[in-house]
């Protein structure tokens, strides 16, 4: 057993949450490391000196008439129903955490819409944004605002290309027929 | 029967003939029936315990003794409710422990926690030691809670229903509502992180006393 491993179980041996198996392995290792025993021994000094909170005098002072004062209390206030015996603190933390999840999932709905409504293509059918452009820039304003020239430079090349497409569909027939963007040598002819 | 007399007239009755009761069950059903001595008798049974317990996150006796009185009253109101399968006192204690946290929480919001009160606080000094025992007794102490206080309000629950009261981890992790497991996470952390905020503390304080020697 390494001292990582016992270390991380001293203050449990030194208070006495280890039971007698568990405990030895862990005793057998103190007894050959100078180190752990030493941080051992402060463990048990920490624990020695909280008891002395132990030591109690009478309370009579101080406590003298409580229940007077409870039953006083009850019969005074109104009964009603029961006041709610309150949450534990780990119910509170997860009271807590459900209402900053619930708040994520509000607030993270409301960005997603917000970015798809960015993303729809506008009304010349223009592109998408893939994560370039030109935000706040001064082309700022045509359709799709935040990035226009990435839409602009899509949009063109997207004409043209159907322009090829739609000319190579059909069998040239002529050289005069055939589309610009063939090589050299098929314009030339054969 | 039932919370009916004046106060005065019937904390004398009572102190005349309290009645003997079997156990915590036998008083808990007396109580359902507003029984007014079964309710002093349910006080007087664990008023010195949950005291300590307020006490000792807390730090002082005034607030310690609100926060207990407050637990009575709110186990008193929901006692027709209790289930008789479960523990009295883990019950009451886990109530006074949250409301010492919430105690707690104003406390330091408002940095109000009196450290000072400590040295003159009924668990400040023993009979039996000399004077200047009783002054390093009573120095410890209070060098104790000020440590105390600067863990985190969970890890010092853990640390007060353990080490100083003395309760086992099954019954802490009934009090806190958590399973045994956390209980023995915590406790670890917590006295992890006491063992280094005490020596933090004694040696600052040591180089503050070779400071005013020199």
């Amino acid at each position: 057993m390494n001292c990582n491993k016992v270390r991380k179980h001293l203050s449990l041996l030194a208070g006495g949450e280890l039971d007698g198996n568990k405990a030895l392995p862990y005793r057998e290792h103190l007894k050959g490391c100078l180190t752990c025993f030493r941080e051992y021994q402060e463990y048990l000094d920490m624990r020695e000196s909280l008891r002395t909170l132990r030591e109690k005098p009478d309370l009579e002072p101080v406590l003298a008439g409580l229940s007077d004062d409870v039953l006083r209390r009850l019969r005074e206030e109104p009964i009603g129903p029961a006041a709610p015996i309150h949450s534990s603190p780990l119910r509170r933390s997860g009271l807590l955490a459900a209402a900053a999840a619930v708040l994520l999932v509000f607030f993270g709905a409301i960005f997603l819409m917000d970015s798809f409504s960015n993303q729809s293509p506008g009304p010349n059918g223009e592109g998408v944004y893939t994560g370039t452009g030109d935000p706040g820039g001064k082309n700022s304003g045509t359709g799709n605002s935040e990035f226009p020239r990435w839409n602009k430079a899509r949009s063109e090349s997207d004409d043209e290309a159907e322009k090829v497409d739609r000319r190579l569909d059909r069998i040239p027939l002529t050289p005069e027929e055939l589309p610009s963007v063939q090589p050299a040598f098929y314009r030339r002819g054969f | 029967m039932g919370l009916g007399l004046p106060v005065t007239t019937r904390t004398v009755s009572l102190k005349r003939a309290m009645p003997e009761f079997k156990n915590d069950a036998d008083i808990i059903r007396q109580c359902q029936k507003g029984d007014d001595q079964a309710y002093v008798a349910l006080v007087e049974r664990y008023q010195d315990k949950a005291f300590w317990i307020s006490y000792n996150m807390l730090g002082n006796k005034e607030d310690a003794r609100d926060v207990v009185q407050e637990a009575f009253v709110r186990v008193f109101r929901s006692i027709s409710r209790f289930d008789f399968n479960m523990s009295f006192y883990t019950w009451l204690y886990r109530i006074v422990t949250n409301l010492s946290i919430d105690q707690l929480r104003k406390l330091t919001k408002r940095h109000a926690v009196r450290i000072d009160d400590v040295g003159e606080g009924p668990a400040a000094l023993s009979d039996r030691a000399s004077p200047s025992d009783r002054i390093e007794e009573s120095e410890l102490k209070a060098t104790i809670r000020t440590v105390l206080d600067q863990l985190p309000e969970n890890y010092k629950t853990v640390m007060v229903l353990r080490d100083i009261e003395g309760l086992s981890c099954k019954e802490i992790a009934s009090i806190t509502g958590t399973s045994h497991p956390t209980v023995r996470w915590r406790l670890h952390t917590a006295r992890k992180q006491f063992k280094e905020k005490w020596q933090r503390y004694q040696k600052r304080r040591s180089e503050k006393a070779i400071n005013e020697l020199q």
